[in-house]
């Protein structure tokens, strides 16, 4: 689907139905804002809750490809951006030892288009065709320098190589950044996007969630394991359980064709949900309670 | 929504919803939601592009435009229904523009504040341009009536003459600590002759000064940071038998260090100014006096936040915090201003006396709920444990691990120690490492 085809909030709200993703008002007419203001897209929220997915969703409904830039702290231009192949520029210069080249021609030569390794951002912004959609994961572990760089990116959307001069978007690609909020970022970013904060879905909301994504499985099932996990996130836990847990264990329970939560299963699959020590001494303590609470609810 | 649309078409007559936003925008930063200047524009272009009769659309696209933390949603929403709602929430709202009153159904920020009856009827966004302006300063010539301000009361001394061997041995650890603390690893690299990282960039470019052959080597090294250092000295009643030691050490640290901010705080929090002479210093730590005044450490650090977040802090600053996380205020509030700095800042250390005596467990709810947000835990109270510490931040400042912990959620990195829960279970294995024992490492 172009950019042309979404003039309603509606339609985006109809391509997350197609694509399986159950979104809700607020992030519908987030992507609608963001794909017809052409603006970048900051997901905030909790591990698990399905920033990641919002962007490959978009990518799946645009029919475009999708960039994906995985941060991390000392994460810097050559590995977001580009990089020469140094490698094959030296054997280059050895093949061409004995040539007439001046230096400066053979510099030409081993700076140019075959020798460049195109990292994600720069391969989103030469992607040939439709708009690509960039995605950068996790900004918030990358450091602040590099929140500049992107900042920069972010205005111009064109980047310079001194070796070869300035290159243009060919389209202005739609950027998705998501942050688990480990770091504040700084406002300047925050401006130029906008904003939406995923917090965990409500009952109803998981439910079609699970059922939607683990083909097959029971409702009275998957309700179980919503209410479940929701009186686990209650609980004082290091790491709180997301969606995406939800999923992995209403996965592991069909593979043990488990029909309803047995004090049994439960404990052998906690694992799915629970993925600290500490954590799992204090919720194995109170396991009888927490499955009482989540079937007669 | 009747209202809503009569109030656009009359703000589209006169050819003006932009106003109306732009007063909305003015309306929710003087209630303290941190709205950017310039996002009305970025509102007008998302109000252009979706249906304006759809009540809840035209609130989610001024949301996504205007709000940027989830802080702010409820504040935010509270206000929309007040300001384009219906008509009484509204002249409500209206009025308070000129002087807002708190919403009843929000959260109070302030609950001892309210308790004591003071600043009742101030609203959160007031609270916050109030102290933008700030925090009071003060020098030395002014401290000790600032402790006297800070404590509410200031009468008595305990007299205590300094050893002058042990003050010296006490600067040199000081001074250890701080040149530790002064600078961090970065993950940059820079160009550096006797790096151990190589270059291949660097040799490629000085290759072709002998025809591409590559003879040299380059090399790089991780670029050094400077870090900047907050020290928060407790310095209410029950700190008193450690006061001497703590300001003490505050004076060594801050003569070390060029970035380095100092505040005092008991029931209420002031900034000391840079003026602290090493000659006063010795004379204020022979006759600390005796301080009166509840601990209110959430509140304290809340008023720092609002005063000094941007400018102060950020992924270069460490937080030194000397208390022993004694407090009379409310627990949530302490752990609402230690997420915020945990997030905002590079490492947290708490040191507090109480840890090294007997049977001690940070049980207390302040300490508690401070603690999961504190990078290393340690006792300082006399010259053994000083070295100590001396010695365990330096095994976290020259870890590979790059300084103190790795971002994340993860425990790693975390040095709790005099405790059960130390980092026994990070399974990294290194936590014996950091174990030094008691000596005078460095001492000559």
């Amino acid at each position: 689907m172009m950019r042309d085809g979404i003039t309603r909030i509606e339609d985006v709200e109809a391509f997350l139905a197609r694509c399986g993703y159950v979104g809700d008002r607020e992030i519908a007419t987030a992507l609608f804002l963001a794909i017809r203001l052409h603006r970048p897209l900051l997901v905030e929220g909790y591990a698990g809750v399905g920033k990641t997915e919002i962007a490959k969703t978009l990518a799946t409904a645009l029919g475009t490809t999708l960039f994906r830039l995985q941060c991390y702290e000392g994460l810097d231009a050559s590995s977001a951006l580009y990089e020469w192949n140094y490698a094959k520029q030296i054997l280059r210069i050895r093949m061409e030892e004995n040539s007439a080249q001046s230096t400066l021609e053979k510099e030409s030569t081993i700076f140019s288009e075959p020798y460049l390794l195109a990292r994600p951002l720069l391969q989103a912004l030469r992607h040939p065709g439709e708009s690509a959609v960039m995605l950068i994961d996790e900004i918030d572990r990358a450091d602040e320098e590099f929140e500049a760089f992107l900042l920069e990116m972010l205005s111009e959307y064109q980047v310079t190589i001194p070796e070869l001069g300035v290159i243009n978007a060919e389209r202005i690609p739609y950027v998705v950044v998501t942050s688990n909020r480990v770091r504040e970022l700084g406002d300047a970013l925050k401006r130029r996007c906008l904003y939406l904060w995923i917090g965990y879905p409500p009952l109803e909301k998981e439910v079609r969630i699970i059922q939607n994504r683990v083909p097959g499985i029971e409702q009275s099932l998957a309700r179980q394991i919503c209410l479940f996990v929701e009186a686990l996130r209650e609980l004082d836990l290091d790491k709180r359980p997301g969606v995406a847990e939800s999923i992995d264990w209403g996965l592991s329970l069909l593979e043990l064709h488990s029909d309803h939560l047995s004090l049994d299963t439960t404990r052998a699959t906690l694992g799915c949900l629970v993925k600290s020590k500490r954590d799992l001494e204090r919720v194995q303590t109170g396991l009888p309670d927490l499955l009482a609470r989540a079937q007669n609810a | 929504m009747i209202d809503l649309e009569r109030q656009l078409t009359s703000a589209v007559a006169e050819g003006s919803l932009l106003v109306s936003v732009a007063r909305f925008c003015r309306l929710l930063r003087s209630w303290g939601v941190a709205v950017a200047a310039g996002a009305a524009q970025g509102a007008m272009e998302a109000l252009r592009e979706i249906d304006l009769t759809r009540r809840d659309d035209f609130r989610l696209a001024l949301m996504l435009t205007l709000v940027h933390q989830p802080e702010d949603v409820p504040m935010f929403t509270y206000l929309f229904n007040a300001f384009w709602g219906t008509g009484a929430a509204r002249t409500s709202v209206r009025a308070s523009e000129d002087g807002p009153q708190r919403p009843a159904d929000l959260p109070r920020l302030d609950r001892q504040a309210e308790a004591e009856g003071t600043d009742a009827g101030q609203s959160i966004g007031i609270r916050r341009l109030e102290s933008a302006g700030g925090i009071p300063e003060v020098d030395l010539e002014g401290l000790q009536a600032s402790r006297a301000a800070v404590t509410g009361a200031g009468t008595g001394h305990t007299a205590r003459a300094v050893d002058p061997r042990e003050h010296a041995e006490f600067l040199r650890a000081a001074a250890t600590l701080a040149k530790l603390l002064a600078t961090r690893p970065s993950r940059r690299r820079v160009r550096d002759p006797s790096g151990r990282i190589v270059d291949p960039r660097g040799m490629l470019r000085h290759s072709l000064r002998y025809g591409g052959i590559p003879i040299e080597f380059r090399w790089k090294s991780r670029r050094v940071a400077r870090t900047r250092l907050l020290l928060f000295c407790d310095v209410s009643r029950s700190m008193d038998a450690y006061a001497a030691f703590f300001l003490r050490f505050s004076a060594a640290v801050l003569r070390r260090l060029w970035r380095v901010e100092a505040f005092l705080f008991a029931n209420d929090i002031v900034r000391v100014g840079d003026r602290w002479a090493d000659q006063a210093w010795r004379e204020l730590t022979v006759g600390v006096p005796a301080c009166g005044g509840g601990t209110q450490i959430g509140k304290c650090l809340q008023r720092f936040l609002d005063a000094y977040d941007a400018s102060l802090l950020g992924s270069g600053t460490i937080v030194l915090i000397l208390s022993d996380g004694l407090d009379t205020g409310d627990p949530m509030l302490i752990e609402r201003a230690m997420d915020r700095l945990r997030r905002r800042a590079h490492a947290i250390i708490w040191l507090n006396p109480l840890l090294h005596l007997e049977g001690y467990e940070p049980r207390a709810a302040g300490m508690a709920a401070a603690l999961k947000y504190v990078d290393v835990f340690a006792p300082v109270h006399d010259m053994p444990s000083m070295w100590e510490l001396v010695g365990v931040i330096r095994a976290l400042a020259t870890s590979p691990q790059s300084g103190f912990r790795p971002r994340g959620f993860g425990e790693r990195g975390r040095v709790l120690w005099g405790l059960e829960t130390s980092v026994a279970d990070t399974g990294r294995g290194a936590v014996p490492a950091f174990r030094v024992p008691h000596g005078r490492e460095g001492a000559a």
